[in-house]
């Protein structure tokens, strides 16, 4: 058992600052039971996130000794600190405490017209899995690359890896109708692709180990080419 | 398509540069006699870019500086300002203007050796 400082940044609309908690951590606990833990037993006014907790629906990112994460993916024993600073994570609004506003980074997703597009006969057909795009189907939308993205932190306009992501899997699907549109939206040079300036943040990242800058670098080339 | 192209265009400068400007610290720093005995004159350099052959390579050599100079100011203004797209097209207005009567200024000073 071992004796952390969790440093968190409180906040509510027009206010902020910094509340110190201490925790006695078991082996294996995450930075979520962590949470758990003080909002039980020390402030239950502590507003955080979360809904699967096993690391599947993203709901729990937020920024941990500043690098953003998963909360309930990343246990405190192997952050190798005794001071522990929890913050929302960046590039979004926050609402209260540790909850941020998603609206931004779903603006983003919806530019790029996350739904398949074609016909009905179409959308029913069985497409074979293709080994070279199936880890990219793996996106929780958790906000994480969107957060970690340098260039997102400085250009709002910019798609953001996520939603990149997402057109990749639609520009790639047989049955999908909307290509060309989707290619317009992405060859945007102020907000599109050409905006990447390939600093891996997104890649690194990723819980999901999505390398978000291929698929970037991929519509690039398929841009320079078409 | 003419995001693609500037895109590319800054790669291949950026990979000619590497290029020459390895090339022009070799020849200002280790090959030039007159700088090694230590008597590097206006005569000397003159008489060097009189040469066809180095006044392409000078000539390149500032072209490609600037489209690549100017091209990275242009992403740095797009990332880092709030000026939004009819902002971005000004500052590429200017900055092409800017591209030219500097290209201009060095090719002109060529054409005015003796």
């Amino acid at each position: 058992m071992n004796s952390y400082q969790v440093q968190i940044r409180r906040s509510s609309p027009g206010h902020s600052y910094v509340r110190s908690y201490h925790v006695t951590s078991a082996e294996r606990m995450t930075v979520l039971d962590a949470l758990f833990r003080i909002q039980a037993e020390q402030d239950s006014s502590l507003a955080f996130r979360c809904a699967c907790r096993v690391g599947m629906c993203g709901t729990c990112a937020m920024s941990i000794n500043r690098v953003p994460r998963l909360a309930c993916k990343t246990r405190i024993s192997a952050l190798d600190s005794p001071v522990v600073t929890l913050a929302p994570l960046p590039n979004f609004p926050v609402i209260h405490d540790l909850v941020v506003s998603l609206e931004p980074f779903f603006e983003q997703w919806k530019r790029i017209r996350p739904a398949l597009r074609g016909s009905p006969s179409d959308t029913l057909a069985i497409i074979l899995p293709d080994p070279d795009i199936s880890r990219k189907r793996d996106c929780i939308t958790c906000g994480i690359c969107y957060a970690a993205c340098g260039v997102k932190a400085s250009h709002a306009d910019y798609l953001g890896p996520a939603a990149i992501n997402r057109a990749f899997l639609r520009v790639h699907d047989p049955r999908d109708s909307a290509r060309q549109q989707r290619l317009k939206i992405l060859n945007d040079e102020w907000s599109g692709v050409w905006r990447c300036h390939t600093q891996f943040n997104c890649t690194a990242l990723c819980p999901k180990k999505i390398d978000l800058t291929e698929t970037i670098g991929r519509f690039k080339r398929t841009l320079l080419v078409s | 398509m003419i995001p693609a192209i500037v895109w590319c265009v800054q790669r291949i400068t950026g990979a000619l540069l590497v290029i020459l400007l390895i090339a022009h610290f070799w020849v200002e720093h280790f090959v030039s006699e007159n700088l090694r005995r230590g008597d590097l004159t206006y005569d000397a350099i003159r008489a060097r870019i009189m040469n066809p052959a180095w006044q392409a390579i000078d000539i390149a050599f500032l072209l490609i500086a600037l489209v690549h100079g100017l091209s990275g100011a242009r992403n740095i203004v797009m990332d880092y300002s709030r000026i939004g797209r009819r902002g971005a097209r000004f500052v590429t207005a200017i900055l092409c203007a800017v591209g030219a009567v500097w290209a201009w200024w060095g090719v002109a000073a060529f054409a005015n050796l003796k």
